[in-house]
């Protein structure tokens, strides 16, 4: 187990990274929204680079961030990783929200190759669409993960039960 | 197991059961492999290389950069 004073220092960083990936999110949102409703080709190319840039440089880092300082957060104090249902499925919510993330990636990088080429006709561009729906779809997992994280419902699990049954006893 | 689990865990399976009938029974053309000019894909009148007297829009910004790669 981590001393107090480790495990304030580490919530901290968890925090810093998982509230970062919500508002990166959020920034995203603002090109995603203009690369699916603009018609102007200047902003069509802005945003799908500047999506890019974001996924890369922002959003990816700070999913990678939150996921294993909540792994370390989690094993390393009396929470564990199995014991309480609202850490499990905030872990399995996670997780889902990072894979989609990585598949989205190859969609974003398409969009960007695409926008970043000169001889991209107006036409094509326009058409290419935006990620919305996964997008929209992730800022909603990441903040009902949020909202598990700071209510912390009641509800252990069958190990949470043994494993608080086995340090009574002991 | 709490009430708000067996709710979590429905609206889970639900979701999970509509990304699948999406996927499955979808246009089938899900992903980036729709953008990337395959043949079929010259049904929108679209062309893909440039026409001979085609030069590049003011607005041109960057190189194109391969997927994959994170911007330097």
């Amino acid at each position: 187990m981590m001393s107090p004073w480790l495990r304030k220092l580490v919530l901290i960083i968890h925090l810093t990274l998982s509230v970062g990936w919500v508002g990166a999110v959020a920034a995203y949102l603002t090109s995603d929204v203009t690369a699916s409703t603009s018609e102007g080709v200047a902003e069509l190319r802005a945003a799908y680079l500047s999506m890019q840039w974001m996924t890369w440089w922002v959003i990816v880092p700070l999913a990678f961030g939150s996921v294993a300082t909540g792994l370390i957060l989690s094993l390393g104090t009396p929470w564990g990783l199995f014991r309480h249902y609202w850490v499990v499925i905030s872990l399995i919510a996670t997780l889902f929200a990072l894979v989609v993330l990585l598949l989205e990636t190859r969609t974003i990088d398409a969009y960007a190759g695409i926008a970043a080429d000169p001889t991209t006709s107006d036409a094509r561009l326009r058409d290419l669409g935006g990620t919305l729906l996964h997008s929209v779809g992730g800022t909603v997992v990441l903040l009902v993960v949020l909202g598990l994280n700071v209510y912390k419902p009641k509800g252990l699990t069958k190990y949470g039960r043994r494993k608080r049954r086995e340090e009574r006893l002991s | 197991m709490p009430l708000w689990v067996k709710a979590f865990a429905i609206i889970g399976i639900v979701l999970l059961l509509l990304i699948i009938v999406a996927a499955v029974f979808g246009d089938g053309q899900h992903g980036p492999g729709r953008h990337l000019g395959g043949d079929d894909d010259e049904s929108d009148g679209t062309p893909h290389t440039p026409p001979p007297d085609h030069t590049p829009p003011p607005h041109a910004l960057v190189p194109y950069r391969p997927s994959g790669q994170a911007p330097a």
